[in-house]
């Protein structure tokens, strides 16, 4: 039996969801953060033109009274219907599984302030990398002040597939993050984040899959520069509106705003709104972000239009972009030509819509201390949508349109791609 | 002139985000700085709620989102304490 939800459906089952939700209690519950520790299960799912992600994740974390802590985490990507080619014009579907793990420990220094570090693995069937972290958090005027410092490094070993058991290795990438962050009280009903982020990527930075044409010929993989230095900041804040009543006693807005700036021209904005609504047991969030991008400076579509190539996907009529300098086969110096086959590079906007739901579980307070304990978990059920247009929407949107003439698998001008979550928060 | 104008747009841009990045980051210095009251430990009711903790989200939430902007949008960090990452999972 196939379960079909149309609209009306989807209103009712909605309103019984809010009902359920009101019958147990007529009065707002706190959804805390739980500091001591928290044991967090997740099930993502993704879905666009050529990929659907399903992503299972479990995060712990548990700290001592003496403030000590351990952090553990494993993820897992089932990538299914995936073109290896991303966005390729045609190419073999094919199931992939991606692991990654990860622990942490956390000592105290002076105060609340602390020192952790961690590392991480990942593993899929054409890349592989390590990562080592160090953070240092630093608590301020009792708490109201937080800086945040660390510093990551990731060796990476990309690799192209050649068929279900082969596998030729393409090359090395380093990568070194710093960050520094501070996070500021501002009142009892007011808290505001500044971050600043630095990505240095060195080595071999071409997907080694996705061909593009240059000066008519198809090459097999695009030509990138190997040094990547990428700048990001964040800015949030939160704002809680207090109200009298105890069914909605508050309404959380949370603006923010990230800008990306790196080293091959790209520049990026991205504007954000969460409002945070807390409806007896149960909290509802809207988000709604808009991501403006400005190309590479070595990204080029001046091919004209072509036969099963995306509008404004990249093509060079020229022989590519000079980027720098490189020696040539007698080690004199000559110019670095760049071209790209990556649509993500290109100059475009997304929107992204999400509507979250959380329920905290006190339908279990009356059964006992582990009852109790239960009653302090959260589960959360999420969903939204991803819209972009130009050639990354092309690529990788969801069409809307059945017949629309423009997009190769008839995707419209406007195309989207949805997303899934389905969240259990447990205190320990 | 077709350089002349990319040149324009290129210097319009990066002007552009010059003047919003420093209002911006101006503006969160003065509401910091202005505002800089100690809250004590009894008075955080209201900082003590899941939704009011700093950042974007609950962190398993954000590792999420920053995987798929990272896949989709090529994007890296601006999360603040994204533990930079480890594997690709973006074929």
């Amino acid at each position: 039996m196939r379960l079909q939800l149309d609209g009306p459906a989807l209103g009712r089952c909605a309103f019984l969801l809010v009902l359920l939700a009101l019958s147990g209690t007529a009065q707002a519950e706190q959804l805390p953060q739980n500091v001591s520790g928290e044991a967090v299960f997740r099930g993502n799912y993704w879905r666009d033109r050529n990929t659907r992600v399903l992503n299972p994740t479990v995060d712990l974390r548990q700290q001592t009274a003496s403030g000590f802590g351990v952090t553990a985490a494993y993820g897992l990507d089932a990538i299914t219907s995936a073109s290896v080619a991303a966005g390729a014009t045609s190419d073999q579907p094919f199931t992939e599984l991606r692991h990654e793990v990860g622990f942490g420990v956390e000592a105290p220094l002076v105060g609340k302030s602390t020192l952790s570090g961690g590392y991480g693995y990942s593993t899929e069937s054409d890349y592989f990398s390590h990562t080592a972290s160090l953070r240092a958090k630093i608590s301020l005027l009792q708490d109201n002040t937080v800086l945040r410092f660390g510093g990551d490094y990731t060796h990476s070993s990309v690799g192209k597939r050649l068929g279900p058991t082969g596998y030729l290795n393409m090359g090395i990438l380093h990568e070194a993050h710093g960050v520094a962050a501070w996070s500021q009280v501002l009142g009892q009903t007011l808290v505001a984040s500044l971050t600043y982020e630095l990505f240095v990527l060195s080595g071999y930075q071409n997907n080694p899959y996705r061909p593009v044409f240059v000066a008519g010929e198809r090459r097999e993989f695009e030509n990138l520069p190997s040094l990547r230095v990428r700048h990001a900041l964040g800015l949030s804040g939160h704002k809680m509106f207090r109200f009298t009543g105890t069914l909605v006693p508050h309404l959380v807005l949370r603006p923010a705003l990230r800008f990306w700036t790196d080293s091959w021209g790209v520049k990026n904005l991205s504007p954000e709104l969460a409002v945070h609504l807390p409806i007896g047991p149960i909290e509802l969030r809207g988000l709604l972000g808009y991501f403006q991008q400005w190309q590479a400076s070595f990204y080029r579509s001046s091919c004209g239009e072509q036969p099963m190539v995306f509008p404004g996907a990249p093509c060079y009529a020229e022989r590519g972009v000079e980027f720098g300098t490189t020696t040539d086969g007698s080690g004199n110096p000559a110019p670095f030509l760049t071209y790209t086959s990556d649509p993500k590079l290109g100059s475009y906007s997304t929107v992204t819509t999400e509507l979250s739901i959380k329920w905290r579980m006190t339908v279990f307070s009356h059964l006992g201390p582990i009852g109790a304990h239960l009653s302090r978990s959260v589960i959360e059920l999420s969903g939204g949508m991803w819209f972009a247009h130009n050639a990354v929407g092309n690529q990788f949107g969801i069409p809307l349109v059945a017949n629309d003439a423009i997009g190769v698998a008839g995707c419209a001008a406007l195309c989207g791609a949805g997303f899934a979550n389905l969240g259990l928060y447990v205190p320990l | 002139m077709d350089k002349v104008g990319s040149r324009l747009r290129s210097l319009g841009i990066r002007h552009l985000s010059r003047v919003v990045g420093l209002r911006v980051l101006s503006c969160w210095l003065g509401c910091c700085l202005g505002g800089c009251t100690v809250v004590r430990p009894y008075q955080r009711e209201s900082l003590a709620e899941r939704c009011m903790a700093p950042g974007f989200g609950d962190k398993s939430e954000v590792k999420f989102r920053a995987h798929w902007e990272y896949s989709r949008q090529g994007t890296q960090g601006g999360f603040g304490d994204d533990a930079g990452g480890g594997g690709c999972g973006c074929n």
